[in-house]
């Protein structure tokens, strides 16, 4: 299966945010490690939800954090 | 290994076992000459019966167990035994395309029922589909788990 169109630094927000690690995330949005690797790994697209919380939780706005990348953009 | 992939590789092999022993309970100890004569039905059914009861509780003991013992070893924390929105969509996929595979033994078993097979061999055409529709089910969720799920 081909990586996901929708693209993300939830990885950079995590180094910027004290070097949070994966489980912490996880366990502040309330998911399982496993799916915040996917999403890092663009092999998982979150919900619109879980994407609120990501962002909100990074203090950002959504967009900062995913972007949606057409074919043109890659 | 996470929770829900333990579960998935336990499953499958609490899967192989039940309709292992089913067969081999079915074929060999009881025989097909158990199943026909005029109790045939009856028969037939409590087997089956057996086999959902008894499945379903071992099945759930051994991942049960499994998790349990694998969270108490490796100390995870409860936020790592939840089933997640991730978790949820990959179980709705694979069970939807399980799902056709089961459809298709029952349409086989009415197929057989038409043709005028014995109950005996109608009803295990279905318990065979359900067994791979679970097997389908499960190869379904390792393969989105590790090659990941579109919305």
């Amino acid at each position: 299966m081909t990586d996901l169109p929708i693209k993300n630094h939830i990885r950079r927000f995590r180094f910027e945010t004290g070097e949070m690690t994966q489980k912490e995330l996880a366990a502040h949005v309330g998911v399982t490690r496993q799916t915040i690797v996917a999403i890092e790994n663009a092999k998982y697209s979150p919900t619109l939800e879980l994407a609120f919380k990501i962002a909100e939780l990074f203090n950002v706005g959504i967009e900062d954090v995913f972007q949606y990348t057409t074919g043109n953009d890659k | 290994m996470s929770p829900f992939i333990k579960s998935t590789y336990v499953s499958i092999f609490t899967t192989v076992v039940i309709f292992l022993v089913y067969a081999l309970w079915v074929f060999q100890i009881m025989g097909i000459g158990y199943f026909t004569g005029p109790d045939e039905l009856v028969r037939i059914g409590k087997t089956i019966g057996t086999l959902i009861l008894a499945g379903w509780a071992f099945h759930i003991i051994v991942v049960l167990g499994a998790i349990l013992l694998d969270a108490k070893k490796s100390g995870k924390g409860m936020h790592e035994l939840i089933v997640d929105e991730r978790d949820k969509q990959i179980n709705y996929r694979s069970m939807y395309i399980s799902m056709h595979v089961l459809c298709a033994g029952i349409f086989l078993s009415i197929g057989a029922l038409a043709h005028g097979w014995a109950p005996f061999w109608v009803f295990n055409i279905i318990v065979l589909f359900y067994a791979l529709a679970n097997m389908t089910e499960l190869g379904a969720k390792l393969f989105f788990i590790h090659q990941g799920i579109r919305a």
